[in-house]
């Protein structure tokens, strides 16, 4: 039952604006993947969100309740961040005991099977951990948290494939039986496409898309061949990028395809991937031509 | 059950192909249980969502139903509805394909024709 919503925030750093008038909801219940370029300001919104920070202008709401407002709203949140937060000198199953005092949904069973499957030492200081196992114990914290909206801030930084595809699945089998809300900001995209419900993209301080995964990609397509074919084709569509290998020209489309006409023209169609798009639309547009 | 990551199908007619294919063949029987939501979605590691939309559109066509509290299960003649679809869609997806594949090539009609009449020999 957690909603967050976001009105017109606004954040700079001294003269460096970061985020300008952000409008943005997360519905309860989805699986979103928060995107952008390095730097562009997702851990910025994260912390906003959390009120680890503040914004110059704007409102962050849970279910309706202004973050700082009564009723204590920022418990239904759990955000692991990058950063290292937690005492140094503090034991995993320590941290787990006082994670507890603060959520009071704390599930332990569920920390101590993932303590184990990720062979993690519950022993173990967090000083002591590497940087694979720094991530463990917080995506493990979060994923236990028992909090309605579960906030991973790069939560595979420096797991291996084995590790990744376990956080994944533990994900996926806690939405399935929980129905939380899950925000996963991340670099690691192709990875991670098919199990977004929607998408956010952060760029040039603004949002640049919110949307259904599966809409955003419906919303354009790829063709390939020969180059004069190819331009042909074009002519009077959008390209948001091209590609020319030789002979060869490809291109990523704004707007439906057309089916006939790329037979026709011998060219090959294909759905863009989700990582391909951002990268082409949050860099300069239009490619090599 | 096989999904084709690379595949430019979308995921959830991946799957409806898939249960389908496995209901032809007799992998999943008529009245059996077929896996939920979760478990395709953990195993596969895809959206829930995308998995019940391909599982509501097999429910639509008469595929699937639902057991309340239970699961998903293959309803009774559903191997029967598939056949006929795909004796129906046989002439568009390999009839038609074949064709195009052979005027590519520059093989006749004629002797795509003879081609099968030898693989018909072959079969005895």
């Amino acid at each position: 039952m957690a909603t967050i919503a976001i009105r017109g925030l606004c954040k700079s750093y001294g003269k460096a604006e970061v985020l300008r008038d952000i409008d943005l909801t997360f519905e309860q219940g989805r699986i979103y993947g928060l995107l952008g370029r390095n730097g562009v300001g997702k851990s910025t919104l994260l912390n906003l969100i959390t009120q680890r920070i503040f914004p110059d202008r704007g409102e962050i709401s849970v279910d309706g309740t202004p973050v700082g407002g009564p009723g204590d709203p920022l418990r239904k949140i759990y955000c692991m961040s990058e950063v290292a937060l937690y005492p140094e000198n503090m034991r995993v199953a320590e941290l787990y005991r006082w994670t507890a005092d603060f959520y009071p949904h704390f599930d332990r069973a569920r920390a101590d099977r993932l303590t184990a499957a990720f062979a993690l030492d519950p022993q173990k200081r967090i000083k002591s951990l590497s940087t694979g196992y720094a991530s463990i114990v917080k995506l493990i914290v979060t994923l236990s948290s028992g909090a309605e909206v579960l906030i991973f801030d790069e939560p595979v930084l420096g797991l291996d494939a084995g590790h990744r595809s376990l956080f994944y699945r533990e994900v996926l089998s806690l939405y399935g039986e929980k129905g939380c809300t899950v925000v996963l900001s991340t670099h690691i995209i192709e990875e991670i496409s098919d199990l977004l419900e929607s998408v956010i993209i952060l760029e040039d301080c603004r949002v640049l898309v919110s949307e259904r995964v599966d809409q955003l990609l419906d919303g354009y397509h790829c063709v390939s061949g020969a180059e004069g074919e190819v331009l042909g084709y074009l002519s009077g569509r959008a390209a948001v990028h091209t590609e020319r290998m030789g002979p060869y020209l490809s291109a990523t489309v704004a707007g439906p395809a057309d089916r006939e006409q790329a037979d026709r023209l011998h060219l090959t169609l294909m759905r863009p991937k989700l990582q391909d798009l951002f990268i082409h639309l949050t860099q300069g547009k239009g490619g090599t031509l | 059950m096989h999904l084709d990551f690379g595949s430019d199908l979308p995921i959830y007619q991946q799957i409806t192909r898939s249960i389908e294919d496995d209901i032809v063949l007799g992998v999943l029987p008529e009245e059996g249980q077929i896996p939920s939501t979760t478990e395709i979605s953990v195993g596969y590691k895809v959206n829930p969502a995308t998995v019940a939309k391909g599982y509501n559109l097999l429910v639509e066509q008469g595929i699937l139903y639902k057991r309340r509290g239970v699961g998903m299960f293959v309803k009774e003649g559903a191997r029967e509805i598939l056949l006929a679809k795909r004796r129906e869609d046989f002439y568009g997806t390999y009839v038609s394909a074949l064709l195009k594949e052979a005027e590519k090539l520059q093989i006749s009609v004629d002797d795509v024709i003879a081609l099968l009449q030898r693989a018909k020999a072959d079969r005895g």
